[in-house]
Formats: C-alpha cells, sequence, structure tokens
C-alpha cells in the first residue's frame, strides 16, 4: 500500500488561514509565526479548462486550501481527485 | 477626494491594429500628437511624462519621446501588466496632486502582434508551479468562466453574447482592430482556445499607442481648457486564491468600491464604462465588480441587452472593447479612456452615447495566478 502523496502549505496562527505553497512567511499578513501543515493530497475539482489535450483545474482539497494543477482532460466539476508526482509538473488523477 | 481637483484635457490615440512595422516611437508620436491638438497644448506646457509598456523594453519613454519637444523634463516608465497605462495615469495624477506640477502626460505603447499564439507572460529563467501545469492566460480566465458557470448558471450563449455586443459597437469605431460583426454561431465556432473560450472570446494581440493629458482644475481654467473632471481613482492589487480562508472580495471588486466611494457617487450614476474585456467572460465578472449588476447575474444582463446602447443599464464598451479594438497591453488602459471622454465631451461621433454625463474606466492587469489580479485600476470621470 503506497502512502498517497500530500502537498505542503504553510499556515498562519493570526490569520486562522492555510496557503499553498509552503512559503517562509504568512503571505497575507507577512507575520512569520507560521508552521507546515499537510494539505493532504485528495479533493473535488471545483473549474476545469482543457488547453489543447491537456486539462488544468482549481481543485479544492479536503482539507479546505484550494489549489491548481494539471489533470486528464476528461475530468470534469465535482470529480474527486488525488496529487500525484510522476515528475515536476503539479498533477491531480481522478480516484 | 471627490472635489473637481484634476482635468484630462485632452486624449489621443492610434488606431490599434497590427502595425508592428511602424516601431513604438511612430506609434508614441501619434498618440501624444493628437493628444496635444485635442487639448490645445504644446510640448512645451508638458511638465512630466509618464510612459507605460510591458515588452517595451527599458527607457522607453526616453527612447519614444526624445524627438516630441518633451525631453529634459521628467520621464518616468511605469509597468503594471495589462493595467500599466491606467496605472501610468494614475502616476501622473499623483504628481498633480502632489504639487510637482500643473500639466502631465500619461502615454502607452505597446507591440504585440510580431509574437505568435497565446500571450507569453513567463519571465525567461523563472520558473513557476502554475506554469508547469500548462496553464496560459486565456486558461485562466476560462477556468473563471468554468466556475461562473457550474455556480451561476452562465451559459455558452451567454458568454458569446458578449462577443456580438462588442463586435457590433465596433463597426462604429474607427479606431477598432475588428470592425465587422460576428454571430453567436461565429463566435462558439471558433476554434477553441482554453475550453469554454473559443478563439473569437479572446481579444486580439495588436499594436499602438493612447496618450491622456491631465492638468490641475487651476491649469485648466487658467488656460481656458475643456475639462473632463477625474471624479475618483482607485489601483488595488489581487491577493492570494490558494488558500482556505473566507475570500476577501476580489481586486476588482475592491477597486470599484473604492472608486465610488471617492467620487461619492455609484453604479447607478453611470452612463458610460469602458471595461476590460480581454476576454468575454471578463466583461461578464466586471461588469458584475462594477456593481452594474448581481454577482452571479452578468451573463443574463448582458444578453438580455442592459448594458447595450438603449439598454436600462450604461453602455458598456461602446468602443467594442478590447475584444474588437486589440489589447496593446500599455496602451489599453489610456484607450479606455480616450473612449469615455470622447463620450463625455460629445465626440465620440455615430457611436455616441447620448447626454453620457458620468464614466467609468475598468482596467485589468493580471499573470501573478498566485494572486487574483496583478492590478486593477478602476477611474470615475465627468464631463464639465
Amino acid at each position: 500500500m503506497v502512502e498517497p502523496a500530500s502537498l505542503a502549505g504553510v499556515r498562519c496562527r493570526r490569520c486562522v488561514a492555510s496557503f499553498f505553497p509552503a512559503v517562509g512567511r504568512c503571505p497575507r499578513c507577512g507575520g512569520t509565526g507560521v508552521e507546515t501543515v499537510d494539505l493532504g493530497g485528495e479533493g473535488v475539482v471545483e473549474a476545469v479548462t482543457r488547453i489543447g489535450d491537456e486539462g488544468v483545474a482549481e481543485v479544492r482539497l479536503d482539507s479546505g486550501v484550494l489549489v491548481m494543477g494539471a489533470v486528464d482532460a476528461e475530468l470534469v466539476i465535482g470529480a474527486r481527485v488525488r496529487y500525484e508526482t510522476p515528475d515536476q509538473v503539479m498533477r491531480f488523477v481522478g480516484v | 477626494m471627490s472635489e473637481r481637483e484634476i482635468a484630462i484635457a485632452g486624449v489621443g490615440m492610434t488606431r490599434f491594429t497590427r502595425q508592428a512595422d511602424r516601431g513604438h516611437r511612430d506609434l508614441v508620436e501619434e498618440a501624444v500628437t493628437a493628444a496635444l491638438t485635442h487639448s490645445g497644448l504644446a510640448p512645451s506646457d508638458i511638465q512630466a511624462t509618464f510612459c507605460a509598456s510591458v515588452a517595451g523594453g527599458a527607457a522607453i519613454g526616453q527612447r519614444t519621446l526624445k524627438n516630441l519637444g518633451l525631453a529634459g523634463r521628467p520621464i518616468v516608465n511605469v509597468e503594471n501588466a495589462c493595467a500599466s497605462g491606467s496605472t501610468a495615469l494614475i502616476e501622473a495624477q499623483a504628481w498633480l496632486l502632489a504639487g510637482f506640477c500643473d500639466v502631465a502626460l500619461a502615454v502607452g505603447v505597446e507591440i504585440l502582434s510580431a509574437s505568435r499564439g497565446p500571450l507569453a507572460v513567463r519571465t525567461p529563467g523563472e520558473t513557476s508551479w502554475i506554469f508547469e501545469t500548462g496553464l496560459n492566460l486565456p486558461g485562466w480566465y476560462a477556468l473563471k468562466a468554468s466556475r461562473h458557470m457550474n455556480e451561476h448558471g452562465l451559459t455558452l450563449e451567454q458568454l458569446a453574447s458578449v462577443v456580438v455586443k462588442n463586435r457590433r459597437l465596433a463597426t462604429l469605431n474607427p479606431y477598432a482592430h475588428f470592425r465587422s460583426e460576428v454571430t453567436a454561431e461565429e463566435v462558439l465556432g471558433s476554434p477553441m482556445i482554453a475550453s469554454p473560450l473559443t478563439l473569437y472570446q479572446c481579444c486580439p494581440k495588436v499594436d499602438g499607442a493612447a496618450a491622456v493629458i491631465v492638468c490641475t482644475a487651476d491649469f485648466a481654467a487658467r488656460h481656458g481648457l475643456t475639462p473632463v473632471w477625474v471624479r475618483a481613482r482607485a489601483l488595488t492589487s489581487g491577493t492570494q486564491v490558494f488558500t482556505d480562508a473566507p475570500e476577501p472580495a476580489d481586486g476588482a471588486h475592491r477597486a470599484a468600491a473604492l472608486a465610488y466611494e471617492r467620487a461619492g457617487l455609484g453604479p447607478e450614476d453611470l452612463d458610460v464604462a469602458e471595461c476590460h474585456d480581454a476576454f468575454s467572460i471578463g466583461e461578464i465578472l466586471y461588469t458584475e465588480a462594477l456593481g452594474l449588476c448581481a454577482d452571479g447575474d452578468g451573463g443574463r444582463y448582458i444578453a438580455e441587452g442592459s448594458t447595450s446602447p438603449g439598454g436600462k443599464g450604461p453602455v458598456v464598451n461602446p468602443s467594442g472593447g478590447l475584444l474588437s479594438r486589440g489589447h496593446p497591453l500599455g496602451a489599453s488602459g489610456l484607450g479606455q479612456v480616450a473612449e469615455v471622454v470622447w463620450h463625455l465631451r460629445g465626440e465620440a461621433g455615430s457611436r455616441q452615447v447620448p447626454e453620457a454625463r458620468i464614466g467609468a474606466v475598468h482596467t485589468m492587469g493580471g499573470s501573478e495566478f498566485e494572486l487574483d489580479s496583478n492590478a486593477c485600476s478602476v477611474h470615475i470621470l465627468e464631463r464639465a
């Protein structure tokens, strides 16, 4: 059983908000009171476009953070997807 | 800041079309000469110049203005993505309000038609996790359209109606690149660029320049100029979208709210607006952001003709918008200002919005996709 890949983000204690990608400060308030958090790797497609044969989607992770990634062009809004790391490209596949 | 402190004294622009062989300097000379003539001022009256361009390169202002009698005084170069021209105009006003000068010129220029395909916004040598997904500018707007369709029931026909309206209006605009009408069937049948956006729903990459001369109210009075008043201006940048935080209002909503508040006016006061329709979905989103209709209702509102001549709202994009006129990035915002000024002065010819008294100019800049926008500028203008 392979552990599903997970995305790292940053959580700001003052803003009570998490952000992707993980950076050293809170992107909203600039504060350094932040910690790296595991955002999980599964979520739901909220918006999708097809550019040529490739898809790009906005994905709402189950943790609540919105991210974006390449997807199979056939995926539609509402599809459940998981993050996968075959290469350097941020990509989600259907589950 | 709703006092009538700053006047637009004159505007001018080249046609926006494919004319890359003319070069930046020739385009700037035509636009600036037209604005000077329109204002009745001489080059020696201009005390500072703000030159906007995205891809024009270093010292674009000095390179293009040096033979126009404007050298020797401050020349400031401005880059703020697609909102560069509007930002240059705000910078010019800041110098007036600070008392640095009484008259300033904002000019924007861009040559884009020489490159093929969607606008390249990647900085050479810099990587971005977003660009590696394959996303480009049409795709970025396409995702907004996808979300709108899912959350608000926006239809393909409503998307197409924006293009049909703007292309029809552009048949009357000699400054527009496209001057022929298209049908909804032609719009939806044109090649798919980034679903659901087809080619005709994407603005053409063109070349052009536009110029706007601003001065203090006192200078306008002393020299007997015909003012169009800047009642308010607002500039925002976007905030992070990849978060679980409740979404704050995006840059466009915040800029519009700030401009209305500063002007002491509201969307119901507008007679005419130029709005940043780089893509069909853009006009829908920003018609909503300008408060002309409720959020989510823009597609229906435009499709039923509310922002067409004779509709119940202000006429939006009487020029034909970026979808028809084209989008020479640094010049676009100032071209929008020129259009609204012509309407407010009753000089818009066969496309004149009757009795136009209050106008809005809305310009977006975008490509840093971790933010909802790079920049958004809103101006509220009033005829004298």
